[in-house]
């Protein structure tokens, strides 16, 4: 008996503050979809405002990530020029010393075949090397490029679909349509808007498999252009070696 | 009175020395974690061509860790995912 005089005051407080609630709630609402006219440019303005923001921010970063390549492209260029250098400087060592314990003409003559050989697998291979990293080069580029295009493609259909949503909005306003009606279509049409932008940027995302067929063409490149070259090394040797069957090196002539 | 003056100096000597180690620790320089880049260093000339072969090869090996950095320059281009995906957020239909 005393709990159902509980569950009375309970039932009776809820149904005073739903009371006062549900009227509140309704004219918040009532008033969002009278005023939907009055605040159409405030809200257009500051969808304008965030847009500009936005594409200020990205073109930041887009600058950021051009920089960014083109110090590490000069970065690894000067790298690679340098180990190039210290290299064919040592090589020039090894061949000197060679040289020198050629003595016969026959000799001579299989180290200077043999020097040519290493010489031009040398630049087949580094020729080989740097054609794919130009045409990695150039792919990222292109990469870069698509993306971009893809990129302001996707924002300017976003913008316009906005802005036609806020225009057909006003028209609406001005020819008298229930305000109820303008703010239902203006939202319906705004997340549609929404949704057109989510799945352009998922499709260019998928641009990412662009990427990954770039690192690979250039790997198999590079792999093929190191393969070669070891063919190469592997065949000037044995020619060498087979003027001098019983040494591995030139042995002074008696 | 004199031990708990002794204890006071102690106690006081204590925090010194540890506010001097907590505050020298801060001051070191952080100690890099990025293992240095190993150097193939080009064999000297022996006059064997063997020898030649292998530094030829070594050359390769020491190219190609050069070759790799490149290819992070692709993962860069994606960088700015999330500056485009800002733009979702410049209309909300909560805000009608």
């Amino acid at each position: 008996m005393r709990n159902f005089g509980k569950i009375l005051k309970v039932l009776f407080g809820g149904m005073i503050v739903a009371g006062f609630l549900v009227p509140v709630l309704l004219l918040a609402q009532d008033n969002a979809e009278r005023g939907i006219c009055a605040r159409l440019s405030i809200l257009s303005s500051k969808i304008d405002e965030r847009f500009t923001n936005f594409n200020s921010k990205l073109e930041t970063r887009r600058n950021e990530i051009a920089n960014r390549i083109e110090t590490r492209q000069n970065e690894f260029d000067a790298r690679l020029a340098e180990k190039r250098a210290r290299w064919d400087a040592n090589r020039e060592e090894h061949f000197a010393k060679l040289e020198e314990k050629a003595q016969t003409d026959t000799q001579k003559q299989a180290l200077l075949t043999f020097r040519e050989a290493v010489t031009a697998a040398i630049s087949a291979r580094r020729a080989a090397i740097d054609t794919a990293n130009q045409n990695f080069r150039e792919g990222v580029q292109a990469a870069i490029a698509s993306r971009k295009l893809a990129v302001d493609t996707a924002t300017a259909t976003l913008r316009n679909s906005i802005k036609a949503a806020f225009d057909k909005a006003n028209a609406d306003c001005q020819t008298g349509v229930d305000p109820k009606t303008i703010r239902e279509n203006l939202r319906t049409d705004l997340k549609a808007a929404r949704d057109k932008f989510g799945s352009d940027r998922q499709e260019i995302e998928k641009l990412k498999t662009s990427i990954e067929t770039l690192i690979n063409t250039r790997k198999e490149a590079i792999k093929k252009a190191i393969d070669d070259f070891k063919a190469a090394i592997e065949k000037a040797k044995t020619d060498f070696k087979a003027a001098f069957p019983t040494s591995s090196t030139p042995t002074p002539a008696e | 009175m004199n031990k708990r003056l002794i204890a006071v100096i102690v106690i006081g000597v204590i925090v010194i020395i540890g506010l001097f180690v907590f505050i020298s620790q801060k001051a070191k320089p952080p100690v890099s974690v990025v293992p240095p880049k190993k150097e193939i260093v080009p064999p000297p000339a022996t006059g064997n061509v063997d020898d030649l072969v292998g530094a030829l090869l070594n050359e390769i090996t020491d190219e190609e860790s050069v070759l790799k950095e490149e290819e992070g320059n692709a993962s860069l281009i994606t960088n700015d995912s999330q500056e485009i995906g800002n733009f979702s957020n410049s209309v909300q239909e909560t805000e009608l």
